[in-house]
């Protein structure tokens, strides 16, 4: 697997980005807000805040499996051991006084002056910003969002709107400035940059081979996460995309033989994408496609209407939706980058991004004809997953796509 | 309702093992693991029970996300097999305040879920009826909120245990005469019975409160193990969510929007850890037990630190218990009573003894 000659440049934006989190939060040159992963980070860049995502944190955590060592420490305190990982790996690691951030030049996680949540991707969050509201005794402010909707309507889009502009006034106290509309339509248009570049860049995976596969999305959506709103992250993107495009031209695939195509659904095991992906790669398989990636593509964002659509942004995200658009949206990614299985992970502790426990596989399985894995982890707490059984697993599932399409098919059709 | 009577007649595993079978996890919701396992099983309890074959076929399948989002999982699993429309409430979620924001949009919603309705069935709503329907079910809550109000007597007449039973027309017949003449007539008994000093449990000693869902299946050996510790449950959240409070028949939509938005599932863990300490007081609590639900993470609020913090506010010490609402697979009463006889003899008699002694 040759690695993407643009992870050098991803490391520095990267890495400037932390350094300016550094700044912000301990040479005072920016207030700090800490902001879910899909919250409203536009308003906040445009406020001038430097914003944290503490979910990036947490993967960090986990990618580093130190997430083990801290997520006890959360216990102890009363989290249990089933709620989001990241909540109790993040303040287990606060509570340690200890960062991967440190590498930055940072002495700790950035304190913030506001905490922001949206609750589209679940409770956990508002919780999870509300502890360290009460440790550091400042504002809590969100978005409480609808869930688990068939139909995004303009009435939700509306009632969510109202919700991000009642942000603003505790917003511009904690920012000591007041909102700039040329500002905020700016960073919504960075925004929507940012997500057409980042859409483009996993689907240059529709083609064959690959040139990127999901464990490559995991790591260089880093600036559609945490820089998305800045012109860092679209002059990022540009270069990746270029990249990309220049692999699909030359045929060159992420994995060294693509055999079969699957499509992973569910978070990522931030501990094993390195196992994971050699595993994958083994088995002549690229993983191509994911519901997670994608979740960072923001179509409706428009600078010329920049509350409403981020309001909308947030709400068609498949995380909001009930399980028919799920089932649908699954289906249209398998159509369009012509996937051979779907594997689902169950994530232990994240059950609101888990979509294979009411049956969902078998319905699509049944339904299009699209063998399905279950397999068992969580995104941090590596008690939850084996690597013995997943790659037995894994394995029994290539072999069934493989004598699957080694049988006569009738009509053609899979 | 009808998976908590599964549940309850002991009935809940094979049905439960059924929808496993059928793709759904040992994760998903017991609840709907039971009902939905009746269903393609073609059985219920309802047929020794009453003499039906089984719940009606609906015609509408509805929803609110206000006790979680799963059951918009569990009701578009209905609404496919029917073949049926599925219309849900989606109000805003985890709140600690009910801001002005929220409280309009579940409004809209209403408005638009009273359209999709009308829609569905052909059938225009009748404002009169609505505030009629409304207006019973606002007595009837009333009548609920007081009579839970009463176990706050010493010695309690009644327990948690009771109000599963007993909450069941406030569940099933709100919005009808029927449950408003059924509550005034419990309330009087109820009444008669705290005059008398009838106490539920023979020789009161601790008064516990109960936060979590129930132990549908195992409902009469736990009041028995309680009981046979001298140990009263005088309050849940669980009963208290349907008293719901604020419902006005002169404002029928707008209070319904409210009073649905507001219910305790609903709220922040904030919101939740200061109702809890006010229950307390009003209860006189010695102890509370949190019941860790496998299948309900949503119900579970304990998961987000309660039973450390509560009792840091209030002194009042915790006992979290995991298990399931209908899974009896994931309920030991062996383990409870050690538990139990465990939280006593270290962290509640002590105090006791402080108090009294």
């Amino acid at each position: 697997m040759s690695e993407l000659r643009s992870t050098g440049l991803l490391r520095e934006t990267m890495g400037a980005y932390y350094r300016s989190l550094g700044d912000a939060a301990e040479r005072k040159v920016a207030p700090v807000a800490w902001c879910t992963s899909v919250g409203p980070a536009e308003l906040l860049r445009a406020l001038g805040f430097a914003v944290f995502f503490p979910e990036n944190h947490s993967a960090m955590l986990g990618a580093a499996r130190t997430a083990q060592r801290y997520m006890p420490l959360a216990h102890a305190q009363g989290y249990s051991q089933d709620i989001c990982s990241y909540l109790t790996s993040d303040i287990g690691a606060y509570l340690a006084g200890e960062t991967p951030l440190s590498d930055f030049g940072l002495s700790g996680t950035p304190r913030a002056d506001v905490l922001v949540f949206n609750t589209n991707q679940c409770r956990d969050v508002r919780e999870w910003f509300e502890w360290y509201g009460r440790t550091w005794q400042v504002p809590v402010v969100g978005i409480r969002s609808p869930r688990s909707l068939e139909d995004v309507t303009e009435g939700d889009v509306d009632a969510v709107a109202r919700q991000i502009e009642a942000l603003i006034p505790p917003l511009e106290a904690a920012a000591g400035a007041r909102l700039d509309a040329t500002k905020l339509a700016t960073a919504v248009g960075r925004s929507r940059e940012c997500s057409d570049r980042w859409e483009a860049c996993l689907q240059s995976a529709a083609n064959r081979p690959a040139p990127l596969t999901f464990f490559d999305g995991t790591i260089h959506m880093g600036p559609a996460v945490v820089l998305r709103g800045a012109e860092e992250a679209c002059a990022y993107y540009r270069i990746l995309q270029a990249e990309l495009e220049a692999r699909v031209r030359g045929g060159q695939g992420a994995v060294p033989v693509e055999s079969f195509r699957l499509y992973w659904e569910g978070m990522p095991i931030w501990g094993r994408l390195r196992a994971l992906s050699t595993v994958f790669a083994e088995f002549k398989t690229s993983v191509v496609a994911s519901t997670y990636c994608n979740s960072w593509i923001f179509s409706d964002l428009d600078p010329t209407d920049p509350i409403r659509s981020m309001a909308r942004a947030s709400l068609e995200l498949f995380i909001v939706r009930s399980e028919g658009p799920k089932e649908r949206y699954l289906e249209e990614m398998i159509d369009q980058y012509d996937i051979d299985g779907v594997i689902f992970h169950d994530c232990r502790t994240c059950p609101n991004n888990t979509n294979s426990r009411y049956g969902m596989p078998r319905r699509l399985s049944e339904r299009l004809g699209i063998p399905t894995l279950v397999l068992d982890g969580d995104v941090n707490d590596l008690r939850c997953f084996s690597d013995e059984q997943s790659r037995t697993n894994i394995e029994g599932f290539i072999e069934q796509i493989a004598d699957a399409r080694a049988a006569p098919r009738p009509g053609g059709t899979r | 309702n009808h998976a908590a009577l599964i549940a309850a007649r002991r009935q809940a595993a094979p049905y439960i093992g059924r929808a496993t079978a059928a793709g759904f996890s040992p994760f998903a919701s017991s609840a709907m693991g039971a009902d939905i396992g009746a269903l393609l099983e073609g059985t219920s309890p309802l047929a020794a029970a009453h003499g039906i074959a089984g719940p009606p076929r609906p015609d509408l399948a509805v929803y609110s996300t206000n006790t979680g989002p799963e059951l918009t999982r569990w009701f578009e699993f209905y609404g496919d097999y029917y073949r049926v429309p599925v219309i849900g409430l989606h109000p805003a979620p985890v709140l600690e305040e009910v801001e002005p924001a929220d409280f309009d949009a579940a409004v809209h919603q209403l408005g638009r879920f009273v359209s999709q309705i009308e829609q569905a069935t052909g059938r225009t709503l009748n404002q009169d009826r609505l505030a009629e329907v409304v207006g019973y079910t606002a007595q009837a809550a009333a009548l609920w909120d007081e009579i839970l109000s009463l176990a706050r007597a010493v010695p309690a007449p009644f327990t948690y245990f009771d109000t599963l039973v007993h909450l069941a027309p406030m569940v099933l017949l709100r919005g009808t005469p029927e449950a408003v003449a059924y509550y005034q007539g419990l309330k009087a008994e109820l009444e008669d019975r705290v005059a008398r000093l009838v106490a539920a449990v023979p020789e009161e000693s601790y008064r516990f409160y109960w936060d979590g869902p129930p132990i549908w299946g195992a409902l009469r050996p736990l009041a028995r193990l309680f009981a046979d510790a001298g140990a009263a449950i005088v309050a849940s959240t669980f009963a208290g969510i349907f008293a719901l409070p604020g419902l006005d028949p002169d404002n029928p939509l707008a209070s319904l929007a409210q009073a649905y938005l507001g219910v305790f599932p609903n709220r922040s863990a904030k919101y939740q850890a200061a109702f809890l300490a006010l229950q307390f007081e009003q209860y006189g609590v010695d102890g509370a037990i949190y019941h860790d639900c496998r299948t309900a993470p949503h119900a579970s609020q304990v998961r987000h630190s309660s039973a450390v913090r509560v009792p840091g506010q209030t002194g009042v010490p915790g006992l979290v218990i995991e298990s399931d609402s209908h899974d009896p697979r994931l309920f030991s009463l062996e383990r409870l009573e050690g538990q139990l006889a465990e939280f006593l003899e270290r962290q509640i008699q002590p105090m006791a003894g402080s108090i009294r002694g």
